[in-house]
């Protein structure tokens, strides 16, 4: 009997009504690096078990790691259960039956990461650069969901890695991912080295940028951290909570007419890759945003029966959340972008995005890893010490264009899987430290 | 939980290795959450697993969550292949320790049971709709950790504690905006140390502070001597003090992520600010949230003084960072779980206070701006350019608190801030906080705190 058997065996005959088994098992290699060196390398073997359950109205969940322990974890589950305060808007864990979702895909296709590292380390140098520092990736493993109504299970095999290349106090970084089978993934690795070495390299003048409304080009990393910090947002649980700028704005027209966005977990290319959600509903692509009209929440069965329409197969089933977001491409290049812009500047990456006001999305976030100023159509001169000042509703609805290039974005904890076009925005609000 | 053979596994690595460590670490958590006085359900984990880390021609880390023999030796296996795999190789090997310690309280966490934690947290979000909050959102976490650190150079070190945290985020809709606070608390101990930090008690201040700020106006831009309340102390301690000071960051090794520190490269000491700035970081204070008496590479624990007299003083090592530059490790080499390599991290990092009482340091202001709390905040990724968004702000004329203001914004430099300090009052308190870090990111739970700070001439806006 396979380990989900068992478990599913024990939650059937367990005093609970419905019942979600999430089993994820697998190893994950990793290295970090930095100044041009390995620092570490890091190997995990995991499986983490997690059973959310559900008893007439209460709900709980545990997670744990060893088959050993299901016996003892079920019962603390079920006794707890009864003593935990009812949740009277919560309705239940999706019923309806899907076929089967089998993937027997991710088995092909490793990468060999000590030579993916190597080769950034190298192209890096070569390029260029003094030293980089970055981060590499090989996932590979099994994830299931199984509930009183359905089963599915998916292997996977992925890599995910970033460098940040640096000359003197200048850097450029660039963080990709991807499923696997993916063609010619130590090159990708190769050419995203030399970016970062570029960026960081690119000979032009300092200038001390002073406060105001820009126009701007924000690259695929910027774009990333932006839509990951609002992802949230999107959430039916954050409108239900009062803190979604997106509450009352459905069917409205909340960005310009270029931005399309999409919630897209079956782009095969992606690290967000996933074929089923929290609860065992089927993925599918959502249309967040289209053409700047607001389309949808995301849905878990749940919240959307209190919204009165249909999951979305976003279940976190309680929250339900993004798996990976994408922005439809537009026509124009990030190098025609740059040609046409007459006075403006180009952000690269940015991080730490920080709210003082959930629902109007009024934030701050601090540009890196190379900002220029672009005047004439050419890039003139570096800016640092600057920070973006402005809220998610004027920049949705400044944006001008949206570049027909697109990466596949993941950064660390900044930038969650993602497929990101650069994206034009008009009139930017930039502020900067006073005494520096 | 069930311990794997700790000393078996670190004979089998040892046979392999020039240096190795063998840490479990164990934990049951809880967490639960409220919103706007929905029950939105509990969590229960219980995660326990082994790190063997070794050294040879390279430093390699296996981690494995199982008692399978099969993949014991696997993992072992894999990290002894790794560390002959070239790359950097120093790290401390000092050891000859043995000691055990435990942190659990009067009132134990295993025996709080959930409905005690539910009816708190429902009072703590009935306490906020009665003082007119329009979004109520709270969370209860708690822990208890088993931990063994044993190492190939004779240290045994055993730790067993329990932390217990608690946040809300509130608001307060206004005719132009959201006003909103998030408060984070927390203690190592049992919920007899959880009740002496009185949360619901201070509840209604803050949502007082909301509604006086979501009708006031904003401040006008300009140059102003400002005073900072302990929250803002404790931020600006963690970023522009703790963090630049982890010594992996000033080497580099954190480059690709949060990045290094506006240290790297400097002379030691470095002036950062005025004579009076002490920030201090120490884990040894008895029930702070970051309180541990060994660290996760089994080295004491110990009070560090990182910036003293307006100079650079210590820096936070793991046992990595500082075999760099052949110093020994301090104590600061932290770990979420047993799954995280460890990092150099904070503890509880704060502003020393000095001796001042707050009256007096307002009288001696003509025009000014208190600013007890912030919101939104953000630092750039080396700990220089930072920026705090005020609430709790009041102005101040002729030694007087006057009327709110709204959300005015401190956006200085490290050294623009420190160098602005020219007093400092005599209390100390602290927020909790959970400090990320690392790549898979790993939250440790730290305390930042201060006194109340007077800064002169501080553009605000």
């Amino acid at each position: 009997m396979s380990e989900i058997d068992i478990i599913e065996r024990k939650l059937q005959t367990a005093d609970v009504d419905q019942y979600s088994i999430i089993l994820d098992t697998g190893e994950t290699r990793q290295i970090r690096f930095s100044s041009n060196g390995i620092d570490l390398r890091n190997f995990w073997i995991f499986t983490d078990i997690s059973i959310f359950a559900v008893k007439g109205k209460k709900m709980g969940s545990i997670s744990f790691e060893r088959i050993e322990d299901l016996e003892r974890k079920v019962s603390e589950l079920v006794s707890i259960l009864n003593t935990l305060p009812d949740n009277d808007l919560f309705n239940g864990i999706n019923p309806e039956q899907y076929n089967r979702i089998e993937v027997k895909k991710g088995r092909d296709g490793e990468v060999n990461i000590d030579n993916l590292v190597e080769t950034m380390i190298d192209s890096s140098i070569d390029e260029g650069a003094e030293r980089c520092a970055g981060v590499a990736y090989l996932h590979k493993g099994t994830h299931s969901v199984t509930t009183n109504f359905n089963r599915h299970e998916a292997d996977y095999l992925s890599t995910d890695f970033h460098i940040r290349s640096f000359t003197a106090d200048n850097s450029g970084e660039e963080a990709l991912h991807f499923s696997l089978p993916e063609k010619n993934i130590i090159e990708q690795a190769g050419s995203a080295a030399r970016d970062a070495a570029r960026t960081s390299m690119l000979d032009v003048p300092d200038e001390k940028l002073e406060e105001g409304k820009y126009d701007a080009i924000l690259s695929p990393y910027v774009t990333g951290n932006l839509m990951s910090y609002c992802s949230g947002l999107f959430s039916a649980y954050s409108v239900e909570s009062g803190m979604s700028y997106f509450d009352d704005l459905m069917d409205q027209q909340i960005a310009s007419d270029v931005v399309t966005l999409r919630d897209s977990p079956r782009n095969e290319s992606g690290e967000g890759l996933l074929y089923f959600d929290d609860e065992g509903t089927p993925t599918k692509e959502t249309i967040l945003i289209e053409r700047g009209i607001l389309k949808t929440y995301l849905h878990s069965y749940s919240t959307a029966k209190k919204f009165n329409t249909g999951t979305t197969g976003n279940a976190g089933i309680v929250e339900p959340r993004p798996w990976q977001l994408s922005i439809d491409p537009g026509k124009q290049s990030q190098e025609d972008m740059i040609s046409e812009m007459n006075d403006g500047i180009f952000i690269k990456n940015t991080w730490y995005t920080r709210f003082q006001d959930d629902r109007n999305a009024v934030f701050s976030t601090v540009p890196r890893d190379g900002i220029f100023r672009i005047k004439n159509g050419e890039i003139v001169s570096r800016i640092a010490g600057i920070r973006i000042s402005d809220s998610f509703g004027r920049i949705f609805k400044n944006i001008e264009a949206v570049s027909g290039n697109r990466k596949n974005v993941k950064w660390w904890l900044e930038i969650f899987p993602s497929i990101m076009p650069c994206i034009k925005v008009n009139s930017l609000n930039i502020t900067r430290s006073f005494s520096n | 939980m069930e311990i794997p053979d700790i000393d078996r596994i670190l004979e089998k690595l040892s046979a392999g290795a020039r240096y190795a460590e063998v840490r479990f670490m164990g934990t049951k958590s809880s967490s639960m959450s409220y919103r706007n006085e929905e029950f939105t359900g509990q969590d229960f984990s219980e995660s326990s697993g082994i790190a063997v880390r070794c050294l040879n021609e390279s430093i390699a880390i296996s981690f494995i969550d199982s008692l399978s023999q099969e993949k014991i030796e696997r993992g072992i296996e894999m990290a002894l292949r790794n560390s002959r795999k070239p790359g950097r190789n120093k790290l401390d090997q000092s050891g000859g320790l043995t000691a055990s310690w435990n942190k659990f309280g009067k009132k134990l966490v295993l025996d709080t049971d959930s409905t005690t934690k539910s009816e708190f947290l429902r009072d703590c979000s009935l306490t906020m709709k009665d003082n007119g909050a329009d979004v109520r959102i709270n969370a209860l976490f708690d822990s208890v950790t088993e931990s063994i650190f044993a190492n190939s150079s004779d240290s045994r070190i055993e730790g067993n504690f329990s932390r217990i945290g608690y946040m809300h985020l509130t608001g307060v809709k206004g005719p132009d905006g959201f006003e909103q606070s998030y408060q984070q608390f927390g203690v190592t101990g049992g919920y007899d140390d959880f009740e002496n930090l009185h949360i619901q008690e201070k509840i209604p201040q803050e949502l007082k502070s909301l509604k006086e700020a979501s009708i006031a106006h904003t401040i006008n831009p300009g140059k102003y001597d400002v005073i900072v309340g302990p929250d803002i102390s404790g931020i600006v301690a963690h970023e522009s003090c703790g963090h630049p000071t982890e010594y992996d960051r000033i080497r580099g090794r954190e480059g690709s992520l949060a990045g290094e520190s506006f240290l790297s490269e400097k002379e030691f000491p470095f002036r950062i600010g005025s004579d009076v700035v002490n920030v201090i970081d120490d884990p040894t204070i008895p029930n702070s949230y970051g309180y541990y008496m060994y660290d996760d590479e089994g080295i004491r624990s110990r009070k560090r003084y990182l910036y003293r007299n307006g100079m650079t003083d210590k820096f936070i090592h793991s046992r990595e960072s500082a075999a760099i530059i052949g110093v020994e490790p301090n104590g600061g080499g932290r770990s979420s779980s047993w799954n995280m390599e460890p990092l150099a991290r904070m503890s509880t990092t704060y502003i020393e206070p000095g001796d001042y009482e707050l009256d007096e340091l307002i009288e001696d202001i003509r025009d000014g701006v208190y600013i007890g709390s912030y919101t939104e905040w953000n630092i750039d990724d080396i700990r220089f350019n930072e920026k705090y968004v005020g609430k709790d702000a009041f102005l101040i004329k002729n030694g007087k608190l006057m009327e709110p203001v709204k959300r005015p914004v401190i956006e200085t430099t490290t050294i623009g801030f420190y160098s602005a300090v020219d007093a400092l009052s005599t209390e100390l308190k602290f927020t909790a906080g959970t400090c990320g870090k690392g790549d898979p990111e790993q939250g440790v739970d730290t305390w930042m705190g201060g006194p109340h700070v007077r800064l002169r001439d501080l553009y605000i806006k």
